[in-house]
Formats: C-alpha cells, structure tokens, sequence
C-alpha cells in the first residue's frame, strides 16, 4: 500500500463526509484519529483508494448529558477528552477509569472513541465497558439514521454491522440507575502503554437486598469480537456476590472465551487470565454497590 | 495522489508546504522545514520521538497526516528555548543526566513541557504518566525523572535555586576527573540542534530502499526489475548481478555475507535488491514492482534441529549447520566433580533479543570528485566500516571518509557494517548523486544482530564450604543465518565466566549454529549476560541445597585482585567482595531474604566485564585487506587501539580534541574531554570534540566491548600531557624555573609547589605558537603485549583491566496472573576511578532498565516460515517509565593501575548483574524456577501449576 496512491478528502461538513462515503463506499476509509488506520495502511495490512477525512467535524467533537440522564458521546471525541472531561463523573466514572489505562498520553490526544469502536480490533478497551453500560451506537448515512446497541456492533475481527456508505456519529450511554455498577479489569504485559492480553468488563444493578436485577459482563481480547458472556449475566440474576458465585461465573466466562495464541499470550494462558478477571471484576462491583 | 498547499503555524511562524495530505507531520517537519529535532523511532505510535504539541496537546507526528494539520498550532522542540536561552526544564535535562543519546529527547521534553504547563509540580506518578509515550532505551528514565522533578531548581536566568554550586575543593586530587560535568553535546541535543545521520540532507540527494527476501530459506530463480525500473522517479536498481563477488562480514575468517543476495537467500529480509529513487514513497513503490521468483527450501529455525542429521544446510561450508566450535578445557575437571560434596546439574535457554536503539540505521553516501567515498552512517565502529568498506569497493582505506554524526544509540547493533552503508554507497556510485537509506523499525529486526539465544547446560561442583570445585559448560548459540560477531560470541560465552569466581576446574564446549533467521551479533555484554545469568542462577541453587547464604557463597568464591584465572586472564584491580558486601547492607539483604511473604522477593546477581578487548578484530596492520597476505598471529596489538591529536588554538584559549572514538549515546566524547582535560591543566569547558570524522580524527576502533574510556582515556590523557611537555620550556622561561618542575592546573603554570607564582596557560601557548608554529600533541594506546594463553581462542576476553559488579533485586509478583513488578534494584560496581560519576550511574539505570526488560518481557518470536511476529514497538516490549524499577547505584573504591586515572569500565558490565538478580528475586517470590528467558506472566503461571500439581500427586512427582 502506498501512500501516494490513495485518493484524500477533506470533509468540510457531516453531510459531505457522508456524500463522499456514499460515493465511494467501500472503497473508502474515513479518518478520525488515524491512530489505527495510518498504522494499517502504512503496514500494508488495510488498504484503501480513499481516505476521507473527519477532522474538521467539530459537531462530532462534543460531549454532552441529555435530560434523560444519558450521555452523549460525539464519535470524534478523542480517549483523552474522555479520560478529563468532567462530565464523565459520577456512574460513568467507570469510562475513564477504562480509558486512563489506554494506550499513551498521545495517543489518547489522538484516538476516537468511534475509531475504538469502528476498528472492531478484538483487543478495544473501551466497547466491552460501554456494553455493560447498555450503550448505543448512532449511525449516519445518506440514507439517514439509525440506532444500533453497540453489542450488535461486532461482526469479526475488523468487521462491524457499518454499511459501507455509514458513519457512526455519536455513542450513547443511557443513565445508569443508582443503585448499578460498573467495571473493567485488564491485564497487559506492560504497565504503561500496553494493549490488554485480556479485559473482563462487568456491570450489575442490584435490589434493596443487594440481591443482582440485571447484569452484564463482556470480555475483552479473547474472542473474535467482544464477548457478551449472557449466560453469566443471567446466571447473577438473584444472586448476591459471593465466593461461590464468582468462582462459578469466572468459570463460566473463562470456558466462554475463544482466545487465540499470539505473541501475548497463549490460549491457555488467555482463559486463566478470564478467570482472574472476572473474579477481580466481581469483588469490586460488590465493593463499589457497598456489600 | 496530487500535492496540496497547508498551512499551518510552527513555533510562532505561519509556514505553508506543498505535500501529499497522507505525509506525516514528522516527515513535513523534517523534509521539508528541516526541523529535525522531531525525530522517527518507529513510525507506529510507539516511541514518542516524533511528539509535538499540537494546539497545545502532545501528539505522534508519525500518525498525523499533513492534510489535517491545516490552520493548527504546532510547537516543536525548535520552538522552546529562545534565542538559545534554555527552557529551565532543558536546562533540567543537561544537569540531572537525563540526557544520553539524546535520540528520545526532543519528544520527552515536549511531553514534560506540556505536563508542567498544566501542573507546576507534578507528582511522581504523574510524570511517569506523561511520560509513558515516549521510550527511552538508554537512561533507565532515572535522570529524565530527576530532570522533570527537579525542574523548579532551575531558573530562566541560568541560576539554579536550590542546588548550590559545591565550592572549588582545592585538596581534590583532580580537576577534571572523577566529577560530574554535564555531557559536552547536552545542550545540542536538548534543543533538537544535534544532527544525527538521518538528518543529513546533501544537495541533490535521492533516497534509496532494500528489497527483502520473503521466504527464509530459497533459491533465487529470477529477478525482473522492468517494471520498477519503468516507475518515474527511480533512478537505479541494483541486485546481485551488479555487484562485488567479495563477501563481507565481521569475523575475517568467516566473511560470508554478500551484498545483495546472488543465489540463495536465508532469512526473511535479506537484502536481495537495492532501489534509488527520488523519494522513499518512490522507493517503496518501486521495491513492489520488483517481481522476485524465488524456489523455496525448507528452513531450519531451531537450532537443536538444525544440527540433527538431514538438517537443511544453511551455508554448505559449515558442515552439519556449525559455525564455530569451541572446546576448552582447564584444570582437571573429573578430579573437580569427584572431590566435590554437591553437585547440580540444570539447563538454561536465553532469548533472542534486540537492541533496539531509538534510532534506527542511517548511512547517507556521496562521492567526492577524485574518488573519495563519504559515508555519514550512524555507527559504533567508524574504523571498521571504513574497513569493511575499503574491502567490499576495493579501494584504498585512504579514499573513504566516514563521518560518524550523533547516534541514537548502539548497543552493539550498530557494530557492524551494515547492508545500507554498503548499499548507499553503491547506489550513489551508480546515481551519481548523494543517497540516504535508513531503516524503518521493522527493517532493523529483520537485519537483525541482536543478541544469541543460548542453549545451556551446566554443572557445578561445590564442597561442604560451598567452594567450586568443576564447573562445566556446554553452550549451543542460535546464530541466525550469518557469522557476523558470532565466532567471538561463542568465545565470550566461555571466557568471562571464570572472571568473577575462582574456578580451579572449568570445561567450556560451545557451538554456533546457522539456522534461516536474521544473524546476530554483538549486544552489550556480548555473549556473556546469558550464560551469566544461568550460572548466577545456578550458584543460587546451589547454595539453597547446602543450606548457604546466596551472598555468602559468592564472598568464598570471589575473584581477588591480582589473579591470573584458570583460562588465562590476567585480573589486575577487583573489588568484587567490597561490591557483594555493599549491596547486602544497602539493601537490608539479611533481614530480606528468605523472610519476605509469598509474592514477594528479593535475588542477587552478579557480573562484570571487560575494559576494552585486548585484541583488534582483524589481525596485521590498517591496510587493504585484498592486499595482504594473511598474517601470522603475534601475542600484541600491530598498532595503537585508540589514537589522538589535541591541537591548541593560536590565541591559547581553546584545545581542540581529535580522536575517532564514537560517542553513540554512553557519553564518551564527555569523558575523553575531561581525561585530556586533566593532563593539558585546563578546564574542561576549553576543549572542543572533534570525534565524527575520520578525515580529522585518528583512528579509534569504536564503542564495543567498554573499551573507550581506558584506552581512548589513556591516548586523550597522553595528547594532553605532549602539549603540555612541549609547553614547558616556555613556562619555565616566562617563571623562571627549571622545565621540569613546571606544572600544569587550573589554566596556569606554575613551579611545582608554587602555586601562587602562576603564569596563564594561554600566554605560554601562545608563546610556543609564535616560535615554533602549530601546538599539537598526539598520543596513542596500545594494549599490553603478550595478553592472555597459548590455547585456541585465548585472545577472546583477554583485557587490560576488569569490571565488577553486584546487583540485589526486589520484585512482587501476582501469583493469579504472574505478573511481576520490578520494584527495586540495590547496584554497586567496581569501575574503577568513575571519570564522571552521573555518567556511570547513567551507564547502570540503563543497564538496569534494559537488562530487566531483557530477563522479563523482551523475546524476538518467530513463526514456522521464519518470519518475526513482532518485528515493531508494540510487539516487542521495552520497558516504559512506569515499568522502570526505583533503582540505587552505588560505587566502591577502586583504582586501576592500567586504566587512565584508575578508570575501568562500565558500560556493559552493568548489564551483567541484572539478569541474574530479577531471575532470583522471582525464584524467591514464587517459589518457582523459570530458567528459560524471558521470565513472562505466563511462564510462571505455569510453573505454579505444574508445581501445584505435582504437590497434589506426590508420588507422581516422586518417580520424576
Ligand atoms: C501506540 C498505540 C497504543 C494503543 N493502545 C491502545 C489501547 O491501549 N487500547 C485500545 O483499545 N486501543 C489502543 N490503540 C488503538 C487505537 O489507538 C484505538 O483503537 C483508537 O481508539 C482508534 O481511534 P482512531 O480515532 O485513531 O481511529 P482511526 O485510526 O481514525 O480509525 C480506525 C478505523 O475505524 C474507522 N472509523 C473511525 N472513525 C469512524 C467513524 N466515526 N465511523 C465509521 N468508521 C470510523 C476508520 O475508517 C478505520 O477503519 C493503540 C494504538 C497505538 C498506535
Ligand atoms: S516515530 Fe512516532 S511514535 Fe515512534
Ligand atoms: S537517551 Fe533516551 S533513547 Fe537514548
């Protein structure tokens, strides 16, 4: 892949942005913090005869929380705004405490939350938090728009539900009800600037007895996309969080994970570290809902 | 796609470019505005050399397409210090040593400007936060942190607040040495003004590019150029028909790398074509067009398979895929493991690691109009590339000049003439026109020279006092797919260990072996950090089942001064016990070990080195290699190791020092300046280096095995004192004295004992200038004649003089996921007189931080084709701030008669300890021995389980 030969536009507008994608669909790559793409193409890995451009977008930048309680996520808002914005406070604390643990400070001045999610990398910190979260994905095209839960996102490894003429605008996460937590645990080989070897995200709300109404939890790095392990969020239903509840939920997530072998780490090794994260992650729900 | 106008602001100035919107920042910034402080270490996002502030917030430039930058504010490291005025926190960087190559600086200081902008006093933890993006594989971060911490001592107007200037102590034996000056080139490179090879830009100059083998082990059927030839824009392409027969490489007996391959390839990578063309983005397009049919054979990546019978043949002139055997044997080794009341047996396995040194390979070539070649080229070994260049052009050593610009760093990768040197020159040969190449991350692994795997087995005997008594050593060293430094690998595999304990018996079997990956070569510590952490571990085993303290098994076994070893070296000055001694009081060994709670651990390692081989690398004199007939090996050097010329400027205020000795980041253009500084009587800031080009300076044969500091030391120190000999007369005339009382210190001469009848330095020199012209003064050093034994290979290891050192390590480690965190490191070394401490201490964070991301994380994988699975930053871990261990470097007393001043080395033998150390320290955490490197999370996870299990079915694990 060269450079020189891929064709660059500058979107001046949303609507132009989505002009061209209509245009070129496939054939083009849209650039948010291009700290994904650039490495791809300049890898040879991704290649493209279109690269169009979003940082003009300014619209997409911005972060907001609605009148419902949700928050409103641009898709061009960057892992740094997430991990300082004040908004991203009180029951979305949980996103910065995921987003703090990612990649470099420049990186994160750089990368999009839409780029972490578009990329559909297997290894993305932040879509298995945002899951647990309930978030949603706003999705844009010439046709016009759609909501998708960012669950459904996923297709494969560097395959999402896009079409190829879409844009994803905007993530949203609903309100999270009060008496609900959430939580991401990772495990990298690096303390600084180290993609996860393997992450176990969980959320929980629980009843006046601290018994679990609902509960999500979503693996990280071990499966082609981000793992939704149902059957443990069914499983917490009913239950307060105990020895045996963890050691059977830990079980169950790491039998759930289809992690590959690569220079991380083996599968093996992937399913014990499920195993410990899902523990890690559980214990501090109950710390955070106050056992 | 067609180029566009951006414009954008840099430090205050509206610039507009025209560039292809998908070109860097970095690129912009370099090729076009020649801002070259931003620098390239990886092109990925992993390094952080290329960080700007951007609107304020510091980004990777590698990642930033121009296209984007439109209208932006960008500040780069040519934008801080004003008017040439340092920033406080640059002024920071020069005094607390955070400084070394300098090739990660620019972007470390941008980020901790940005970081001190936001927050005036940041805590630890913040700074390593910001921190975090930007690798620096030289410090060990401990000065850049002491750099960002101590910011506020420095003001803008130059005063430092609260660090008082120490008075002149006049009862100091010297000047000049052993004191902390900051680095002659600190400023330069705090600023982004030091040039390092890919900098350079001559006039007219093109870019060239190497095509890779893309199989590891094949016959080369064809080759059709025609279409990349066709590509507008390429001006030559080259492959192995159109060049040289003559094979190059690094050991003379075993040259066997040729140019471009011409018949067989074998390894990934292996340059099979050379492009030049008008730009790199031209080059790379061309290198796919090139159509290459190559007849795969099966490769062997293993080396215990390559050895076995029906193993593929890698080269066909080393039978059965071995490079070299060594065979040694000293002592009477039955007699050793009879007498001996414990004997362990264990084997060891090491990883195949790279240096990795910020920058990578550089060389931009040009032919001068009556011949001579100019190579600037980013090495440790100017000598040597003249040399090997001389032998692959086949023309005289006289007729190139190499120019040795700043270097991002070796350690031992940048040791050898590399593919780019050669092939820059002889694409500039056939172009015409001045070329630059310089490799990309990816490229400097699938080149290659890192460090040996070894495979070891190992025996020790030791009696009931935990005396050895035999130890015996069978190495098989993975040699990839060319003998590069690899013959004196192999040696140095055996040699140094009898260098620490006395062994009376000791047998050393070592085989290298050819296997279709990338070669490798010499990394700091050469050969030796492998098998010294093996035996370290070892002698830590073996103390556990005698029920002996770790340390105190060592105090017993311990080199002592003066000892001739039982292979034949000759140890001169060793504090080994004084440094074991230390490091158990320094870091509460006694109370530690053995005491701590599980997941908690402290070891020890131990180590040294050598100062300076006591051999050249090839045999005879400085002369065409193609000429000479193969000379007969003599018992001493033919000419001097290390060569210099201090010339005095006319009006006497100035010396300028001339000696080729590369400064690649260790700071030995520093050091070499305050020895020459010593002799001559002034201060050091009075001289200037001249160590970058081999048309002014003499030879020195480079920055590998730690030699610089004595032997450059000892020919800058006797330079120094000729001028001042030639002073004397003069002074003696102007004070009135005899010649041969006169003295030289502080700027002035004066009688010996007088120091208050002066006259100025300067007034002689100028003197001496207007009688009798130039005043210059050369000195030389030759190593002893006559080093080391009459057996086969008896040169390898041989020194003037010997490191020591002793590391205590203490780790905590997660026993659910097995990660471990390196949390502390207690480090003494005997180095001798240390000529400028802050730089020694340098040399051991660095060594510390690198050699513990060696033993823990650090591993070149490959799959079954042979290609490298993390040929990149991001694959292959170095250690970030935040991983960096608290470290504590101390020093013992120490003088060695052989070395200038007393000095030894430091460098690479502060590598040696580690490995060792942080192996012990999770041993004793875990309760687990992982004796194959790197220790990672995963291994030791399942060296619990395995534990675990045989505890739960003992009688299975009985039967073992
Ligand atoms: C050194 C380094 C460290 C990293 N560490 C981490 C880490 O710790 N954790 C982690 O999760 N990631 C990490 N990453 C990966 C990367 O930075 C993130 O995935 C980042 O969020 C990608 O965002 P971006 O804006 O840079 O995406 P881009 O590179 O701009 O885009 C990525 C992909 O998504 C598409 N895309 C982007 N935005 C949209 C959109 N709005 N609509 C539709 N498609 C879109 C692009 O076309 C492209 O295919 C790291 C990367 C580097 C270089
Ligand atoms: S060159 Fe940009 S991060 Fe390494
Ligand atoms: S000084 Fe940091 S990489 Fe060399």
């Amino acid at each position: 892949m060269h450079i020189t030969d891929v064709e660059f536009h500058q979107a001046a507008s949303l609507d132009e942005a989505l002009d061209l994608k209509q245009r070129f669909g496939a054939e083009a790559h849209v650039l948010a913090g291009g700290t994904d793409l650039l490495v791809e193409l300049a890898t040879g890995r991704t290649t493209t005869k279109h690269v169009i451009s979003l940082s003009a977008l300014d619209g997409l930048k911005q972060m907001a929380v609605l009148d419902d309680g949700s928050l409103a996520i641009g898709s061009l808002v960057t892992i740094a705004q997430l991990c300082n914005s004040p908004l991203i406070s009180g029951k979305f604390t949980p996103i910065r405490e995921t987003t703090i643990q990612m990649a470099t400070p420049q990186i994160r001045n750089m990368a999009t939350i839409g780029g972490n999610i578009a990329g559909a990398v297997p290894c993305a910190d932040t879509p298995p938090i945002l899951i647990c979260m309930g978030a949603t994905v706003g999705i844009q095209s010439a046709d016009g728009h759609r909501t998708v839960p960012l669950r459904e996102m996923f297709a494969g490894p560097r395959q999402t539900a896009l079409k190829p003429n879409e844009i994803i605008t905007s993530v949203t996460v609903p309100a999270q009800p009060d008496n609900s937590a959430a939580a991401y645990e990772r495990f990298a080989l690096r303390d600084g600037n180290a993609i996860p070897v393997a992450g176990v995200a969980g959320s929980i709300t629980v009843g006046d007895a601290k018994q679990i109404t609902q509960a999500c939890i979503t693996l990280a790095s071990v499966a082609p996309i981000p793992r939704v392990v149902d059957d443990a969020g069914q499983d917490l239903v009913g239950k307060t969080i105990d020895e045996a509840v963890v050691d059977h939920i830990a079980e169950m997530c790491s039998n759930n994970a289809q992690p590959i072998c690569d220079v991380r780490g083996s599968d093996d090794y992937r399913r014990r570290l499920v195993t410990v994260l899902t523990r890690r992650c559980l214990y501090r729900l109950r710390d955070m809902i106050g056992n | 796609m067609a180029q566009c106008l951006y414009t954008f602001n840099v430090n205050g100035h509206s610039q507009t470019v025209a560039a292809d919107p998908l070109e860097s920042l970095a690129d912009v910034l370099r090729d076009r505005l020649h801002l070259t402080g931003t620098k390239k270490g990886c092109g990925a996002g992993d390094c952080g050399a290329c960080t700007v502030l951007i609107d304020g917030s510091p980004v990777n430039t590698c990642l930033t397409p121009i296209g984007t930058v439109n209208g932006r504010e960008i500040t780069t490291i040519e934008g801080l210090a004003v008017n040439g005025e340092l920033t406080p926190l640059q002024k920071a960087f020069v005094h607390e040593g955070g400084i070394q190559c300098g090739f990660c600086t620019p972007g470390m200081v941008i980020s901790a400007t940005h970081l001190l902008n936001d927050n005036p006093s940041p805590t630890t933890d913040e700074i390593k936060e910001a921190l975090t993006g930007n690798l620096c594989r030289c410090t060990g971060y401990g000065g850049i942190l002491r750099a960002v911490q101590r910011c506020d001592n420095y003001r803008g107007d130059g005063t430092c607040a609260k660090k008082a200037e120490p008075p002149a102590d006049k009862s100091r034996k010297y000047d000049n040495v052993n004191i902390s000056i900051p680095r002659v080139d600190a400023a330069d490179k705090v600023t982004g003004r030091a040039v390092y090879t890919a900098d350079v830009t001559l006039p007219n100059m093109a870019y060239g590019k190497l095509l890779g083998s893309p199989v590891a082990h094949g016959i080369i059927k064809k080759i059709d150029i025609s279409k990349a030839d066709a590509l507008p824009g390429v001006l030559t392409i080259l492959t192995g028909a159109d060049v040289t027969d003559t094979l190059h490489g690094v050991s003379p007996a075993r040259y066997d790398e040729e140019i471009l391959a011409k018949t067989k390839v074998r390894h990934i990578g292996e340059p099979i074509a050379a492009v030049a063309a008008i730009d790199e983005a031209t080059c790379k397009k061309a290198l796919s067009l090139i159509d290459v049919e190559i007849e795969p054979l099966t490769p062997v990546l293993d080396p215990m398979q390559a050895v076995a019978d029906g193993a593929p043949i890698v080269h066909e002139r080393y039978k059965g895929n071995i490079n070299t055997h060594v065979e040694q044997e000293f002592g009477d080794l039955e007699k050793g493991f009879a007498d001996s009341y414990h004997v362990r047996e264990e084997e060891f396995i090491g990883n195949h690691i790279q240096q990795a040194p910020m920058e990578p390979h550089a060389s931009v070539a040009t032919w001068d109009h009556d011949g001579t070649l100019v190579l600037y080229s980013s090495t440790q070994v100017p000598h040597y590339v003249q040399y090997m260049m001389a032998h692959v052009l086949h023309i005289p050593l006289g007729k190139i000049r190499v120019i040795r610009p700043a270097v991002g760093g070796g350690f031992g990768g940048k040791a050898a003439t590399s593919p780019i040197d050669i092939c820059s020159a002889l694409l500039s040969k056939a172009t015409g026109r001045p070329i630059k190449m310089v490799y990309t991350r990816e490229e400097t692994f699938t080149y290659g020279r890192g460090r040996h795997k070894q495979y070891m087995k190992f025996k020790l005997g030791v009696d009931k006092e935990g005396r050895i008594k035999a130890f015996k050593s069978e190495i098989y060293l993975d040699g990839g797919a060319y003998s590069s430094f690899g013959v004196a690998t192999a040696y140095y595999a055996g040699s140094m260990i009898p260098t620490l304990y006395h062994l009376p018996a000791y047998r050393y079997d070592g085989y290298r072996i050819m296997t279709n990956k990338p070669a490798c070569g010499a990394m700091r510590g050469h050969g030796v950090p492998q098998p010294r952490f093996a035996f370290e571990c070892l002698l830590n085993m073996v103390a556990d089942d005698i029920g002996m303290d770790p340390v105190e098994i060592r105090l017993r076994n311990a080199m002592d001064a003066n000892t001739m070893t039982v292979n034949d070296l000759d140890i001169g000055s060793c504090e080994y016990k004084a440094t074991l001694e230390q490091v158990r009081e320094k870091s509460d060994w006694n109370n530690k070990y053995g005491k701590l709670p599980a997941g908690k651990g402290i070891g020890i390692g131990c180590g040294g080195f050598v100062s300076g081989a006591g051999y050249c690398i090839y045999r005879g004199q400085v002369q065409l290699s193609h000429e000479k007939p193969r000379e007969h090996f003599q018992k001493k050097s033919i000419f001097p190791h290390a060569n210099a010329i201090a010339k005095v400027s006319e009006d006497g205020m100035a010396v300028v020092l001339m000696i080729g000795a590369a400064d690649i980041g260790q700071g030995s253009d520093t050091v070499l300046v305050q020895m020459c500084a010593e002799s001559l009587g002034i201060p050091a800031s009075r001289i200037r280096m001249r160590s970058e080009d081999s048309d002014i300076s003499p030879i020195d044969l480079g920055a590998y095995s730690s030699r610089i500091t004595l032997m450059g030391g000892h020919a800058v120190s006797r330079a120094g004192t000729a001028v001042v000999e030639k002073m004397k007369p003069y002074a003696a005339k102007l004070l009135g004295c005899d010649p041969s009382e006169v003295e030289a210190r502080h700027a002035t001469m004066f009688p010996r004992g007088n120091e208050s009848h002066t006259v100025l330095w300067e007034e002689v020199a100028r003197q001496y200038f207007n009688d009798k012209g130039p005043l210059v003064g050369t000195g030389c050093y030759k190593p002893p004649d006559g080093l080391g034994g009459d057996y086969k290979g008896a040169t390898v290891g041989t020194s003037p003089a010997y490191s020591f050192g002793s590391a205590v390590c203490e780790v905590n480690v997660d026993l659910e996921t097995g990660k471990v965190k390196v949390e502390k490191f207690t480090d003494y070394h005997d180095c001798g007189t240390p000529i400028n401490p802050q730089s020694v201490h340098g040399q051991v964070e660095g060594a510390i931080v690198m050699s513990t991301g060696e033993t823990i994380m650090e591993d070149i994988q490959f799959d079954e084709k042979g290609n490298i699975l993390n040929p990149n930053l991001h694959g292959y871990l170095l250690m970030t701030i935040k991983d960096a261990p608290e470290i504590f470097s101390g020093l013992v007393d120490s003088y060695e008669s052989r070395g200038p001043f007393g000095a030894k080395e430091i460098g690479e033998g502060s590598t040696l300890p580690v490995l060792g150390a942080v192996a012990h320290a999770i041993a004793n955490a875990t309760g687990v021995w992982i004796k194959d490197l790197p220790i990672t999370p995963e291994k030791i996870l399942n060296a619990l389980r395995k534990k675990q299990e045989s505890a739960e079915a003992p009688s299975l694990a009985a039967t073992r």
